[in-house]
């Protein structure tokens, strides 16, 4: 997990196939009733207001690579010698619970090794694939938000996934 | 060479966002600061309210997105200081936590081997015959709202006269709470989450937040990246995802935390680097005497540092494996005093047989160095579970407590509490109930052979998977004759397939409810969906089960004008029918309730806001005060003049529920031991159990959410390569476990999620299907009771395929 001189190493590849939306503005309705009785501003006051699906704590900052300087560093050289970003494109809810959930990752994430920032920071086109850019500030430990669609291990499951009836926002019923 | 790593970083920095304005098509804030925005299209029939997150104690909010009366959506609120918007990939798919196609939706009772459905007012009969004879328990929770615990416990206490009632969070963080009353006299922290935005020194004793409070370390994390001089150390008994950031990362042996918390102590003594001034002024020193108890007895300095003098590091390297310049830089940072360094624990250090041990040692090497009581400098335990500060050790549902940090052993304590439940002197029982491992080998015992506890009543937990020595502490019960078990849940699980009675239970906003987090915070939401088929609330099966003991006659559901225990009246003054699931929300039975519980949370000081103010805010921290311009405020931190309203004028420090009553915290000497099995040559390998990012406890709500599933479907076990390679394993073999308790079969995963030292193995208890706690001990904590599930003694051996 660290070099031998104690850095710190990866922190994993995650390809976000479907950027999606950074920002999600929804239409709310007026509050429940039950906190209009307790004089409860509610958040939802019948304003649309932009939510964060995956925001900063603090203001954009622009010193952001700290730690992890010499990645970002390896980084933006592969990205100069392959040509430079892709920009993609069409927003999905493929990989997606519902709008404004966290895309679930259609590769294997191997957080101890490499770096979802060295794809998708500005977005890559990798072996005919394309990792597209994260449409929100890099955050160092991606998989705390996003989670392989797929057995990471080398272990398959004998069990079939679960069945839900959730029908996320923005999603056909079934 | 830097100047151009530093442009092309700003370069990456405007790619990015004009990347997001590619991909988003408008809106870019007027500073540029941040990415672009997109619009979706307004849904005019989405309703979206506030509620904190259904899984882990950091007690993120969410704001939960509804549609024709089904949760469609959740994002991260805003307006939440915990959060601040984030949340970890099971926040943001907490919402389909609801929606598993296998929810109970209906009574069953047990007929012939079977699970058959009954009515609920059969149900509720059942459960009133059985309360009504000895040896009626009840298996309460962490995940219990506020209200619900409340319930409970006036149910056993004041209605029943039983303290036969205990939690899962015996499980899981009563070795912090003992912790805290051996050290301040009081229970939970006096820090905040604001202490990581302020630490210059994180130290994770046995605690992996990447995985189990996430946005909490993300809030560390975002500091880091953005360049701030946060360091960050791992003590631990395996490499975790947390450990691939820290700056340090010291490997120690199973209960080496002992050691090295005592040769802290002793290098910070040995150097004079210790805070005089503030041990003069704040600190005592504690330790046994003959007969241990929770307060000890006072020794003076010079015994203490007597006590320490075995703690050399090269003592502390035999006794941890840590190496001595490792302990060293840790002596060095406790002995500075212009940084601020913050402790952080969860269940390396609660479910540990020297649980309280540990705790007050950690709290001592704070209190040694002055290391407390400033933003940033604080020791603080995290809790697992939801509400396990909330309900369990504020509420008391403890087969010791009282509501608000009273005990039942206390007679003035007992009549403060039969004061506010208006019921006959005498009516608490003084005697403590069965902790939890107690109360389940009863269960399992005959109750000729002493067995007294003949009925579990378990609700929102799931002890079938999560007890220590399955087949000693549950297994049995089940072919006993005249033991009965009942479980209120929402999905099937390892314990409702073993159970005689099962209740189909309302979860999360399909019922009103309250939560307390780990830093004291207080939190409300309101029901916003419908609960599946018969589905009720927890709170109304408590109420019901009451109301039907009153109607059957028993004496202790009136209080003492006659009333029923739990009169809710309404508008009118009248008493309304709450037992009766169409009358249930006629009015707002948890803000009864809590109204009530609040008279409890004076007397520690614990002080608790009106209901309704909680409906306005994203959680307040306790004590919470109401200052003369009439507004209530929350507390950050505790026991410091400015900040704890509590606190004498100019005292600066005050430990004001000191056990030496003189506002003196305890500093205490703990000398090692060794864990009560270890490794040998029969049972090589250490084996510790723990959690995964995806999974909450055991899996029954986040197996059924399929994006979580399908990133991790099973258990397996962690096999250090070296292991592997003795054992003559790869990954996806199948390695048989075997402890002096039971045997497991589990696939194999060389260094996987984490990397466990050569010797140990890990295996997560998330699987029903693969039940690791077959092989874990039940030897606890002599003070808290709890069990340690973290180390105990296994051989394994591959599996060969016929
Ligand atoms: S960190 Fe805990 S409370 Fe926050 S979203 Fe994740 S599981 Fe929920």
């Amino acid at each position: 997990m660290r070099t031998p001189d104690g850095r710190m190493l990866g922190v994993g590849v995650v390809a976000l196939v479907a950027v999606g939306a950074a920002f999600v503005f929804v239409g709310a309705r007026p509050t429940p009733a039950d906190h209009a009785r307790y004089g409860a501003v509610s958040a939802p006051s019948g304003v649309a207001y932009p939510i964060v699906s995956a925001p900063s704590y603090g203001s954009m900052r622009d010193v952001r690579r700290g730690p992890n300087a010499s990645r970002y560093d390896a980084t933006v050289e592969g990205l100069q010698s392959r040509g430079g970003p892709v920009f993609s494109r069409v927003p999905s809810l493929d990989n997606r619970a519902y709008e404004g959930a966290p895309p679930t990752v259609p590769h294997a994430v191997t957080q101890r090794t490499l770096d979802c920032a060295a794809c998708h920071t500005t977005g890559l086109v990798v072996a005919g694939r394309v990792a597209p850019p994260m449409p929100h500030d890099p955050y160092p430990s991606c998989t705390q938000y996003h989670v392989p669609q797929k057995d990471p291990r080398p272990l398959p499951s004998d069990d079939s996934p679960p069945e839900s009836s959730f029908v996320g926002l923005g999603k056909p019923a079934p | 060479m830097k100047r151009r790593a530093l442009l092309q970083s700003a370069a990456m920095a405007m790619a990015t966002t004009a990347a997001a304005r590619l991909a988003g098509g408008d809106e870019v804030s007027a500073e540029g600061a941040e990415p672009a925005r997109r619009r979706l299209p307004l849904s005019p029939d989405l309703v979206w309210d506030k509620a904190p997150c259904r899984f882990c104690g950091t007690g993120c909010h969410v704001e939960v997105g509804v549609q024709k009366g089904k949760v469609v959506a959740v994002r991260g609120d805003l307006q939440a200081e915990v959060n601040k918007g984030l949340l970890c990939v099971k926040g943001y798919h907490v919402g389909l936590a609801l929606y598993g196609k296998d929810r109970l939706t209906q009574p069953m009772l047990r007929k012939d081997g079977e699970l058959v459905p009954i009515s609920w007012d059969e149900a509720i009969d059942i459960v009133a015959q059985r309360a009504e004879l000895d040896g009626f328990a009840l298996y309460g929770s962490g995940q219990w709202t506020i209200p619900e615990g409340y319930a409970g416990n006036k149910l056993m206490k004041a209605g029943l006269g039983s303290n036969h009632i205990d939690p899962n969070a015996r499980l899981c963080m009563a070795s912090a709470v003992t912790g805290f009353l051996s050290v301040y006299g009081v229970d939970e922290p006096a820090g905040c989450y604001d202490d990581l935005d302020r630490c210059d020194v994180l130290i994770l004793w046995g605690n992996n937040p990447a995985e189990m409070h996430p946005v909490l370390w993300s809030r560390v994390l975002e500091r880091k990246v953005a360049g701030e001089d946060v360091k960050l150390i791992d003590i631990g008994t395996r490499e975790t995802r947390s450990s691939g950031f820290c700056d340090h990362v010291l490997t120690m042996k199973p209960q080496g935390d002992l050691a090295i918390a005592n040769g802290i102590a002793r290098l910070l003594l040995e150097r004079g680097t210790y805070d005089k001034a503030f041990v003069d002024a704040h600190c005592a020193f504690r330790a046994h005497g003959d007969k241990p108890t929770l307060q000890g007895e006072a020794i003076s300095f010079e015994q203490f540092k007597e006590g320490l003098a075995p703690y050399t590091p090269e003592h502390v390297e035999e006794l941890s494996g840590v190496k001595p310049d490792d302990l060293r830089m840790l002596a060095d940072l406790f002995g500075r005093r212009d940084l601020r360094i913050t402790s952080l624990w969860c269940m390396g250090m609660n479910q540990h047989t020297q649980g309280t041990a540990i705790n007050a040692l950690v709290h001592g090497i704070h209190l040694l160095s002055g290391h407390f009581g400033r933003p940033g400098d604080a020791p603080t335990s995290l809790t697992g579970q939801a509400s396990a500060c909330g309900t369990v050790s504020e509420v008391g549902t403890l087969a010791h407590g009282l509501p608000g940090g009273l005990l039942v052993e206390n007679a003035e304590h007992r009549k403060e509490a039969e004061a506010i439940w208006n019921v006959p002197p005498g009516r608490v029982n003084p005697k403590p109930g069965h902790h939890t491992v107690e109360m389940w080998k009863r269960f399992c015992t005959p109750k000729s052979q002493g067995g007294d506890i003949q009925t579990i009543w378990v609700m929102v937990t799931n002890p079938g998977q999560t007890m220590p020595n399955l087949n000693a502490l549950v297994a049995p019960s089940r072919k006993l004759d005249g033991k009965f078990l009942i479980v209120s849940d929402v999905y099937p699980t390892a314990t409702t397939k073993i159970a005689d009675l099962v209740l189909p239970s309302a979860m999360w906003v399909e019922k009103n409810g309250m939560f307390g987090n780990s830093e004291r915070r207080t939190q409300q939401w309101f029901k916003m969906v419908e609960p599946p088929g018969q589905a009720r609330d927890d709170a109304w099966q408590l109420l019901a089960v009451a109301r039907r003991l009153h109607d059957r006659g028993h004496p202790g559901m009136k209080d003492k004008d006659g009333k029923f225990l739990f009169d809710v009246a309404g508008p009118d003054g009248k008493s309304v029918p709450v037992w009766e699931w169409e009358h249930y929300y006629d009015v707002n039975v948890d803000e009864r309730l809590f109204e009530e519980y609040r008279k409890f949370t004076r007397f520690k000081h614990k002080d608790l806001a009106p209901y309704a103010e909680y409906v306005k805010a994203r959680g307040l921290r306790w004590p919470v005060i109401q200052h003369e311009d009439g507004v209530w405020r929350e507390t950050k931190f505790r026991f410091v003049e400015g900040e704890d309203r509590y606190v004498k004028k100019d005292a600066g420090v005050q430990f004001y529920h000191s056990t030496s009553k003189d506002d003196r915290a305890q500093i205490w000497l703990h000398p090692y031991t060794a864990p009560p099995e270890v490794p040998d040559a029969e049972f090589p390998f250490w084996l510790c159990t723990g959690r995964v990012i995806e999974h909450w406890h055991t899996g029954t709500m986040t197996r059924r959410i399929p994006e979580l599933w399908r990133s991790m479907p099973n258990a397996y076990v962690e096999v250090n390569a070296k292991d592997a390679d003795r054992l003559g394993v790869k990954n996806g073999d199948r390695l048989a476990l075997e402890s002096r308790r039971g045997k497991l079969e589990l696939p194999v995963w060389i260094d996987g999620r984490g990397a466990p030292p050569q010797g140990t193995l890990f295996v997560p208890f998330f699987d029903e299907t693969m039940l690791v706690n077959v092989l874990t001990l039940e030897a606890y904590d002599p003070f808290s009771k709890q069990p340690d599930y973290k180390k105990c003694a296994v051989r394994a051996k591959k599996v060969v395929s016929t």
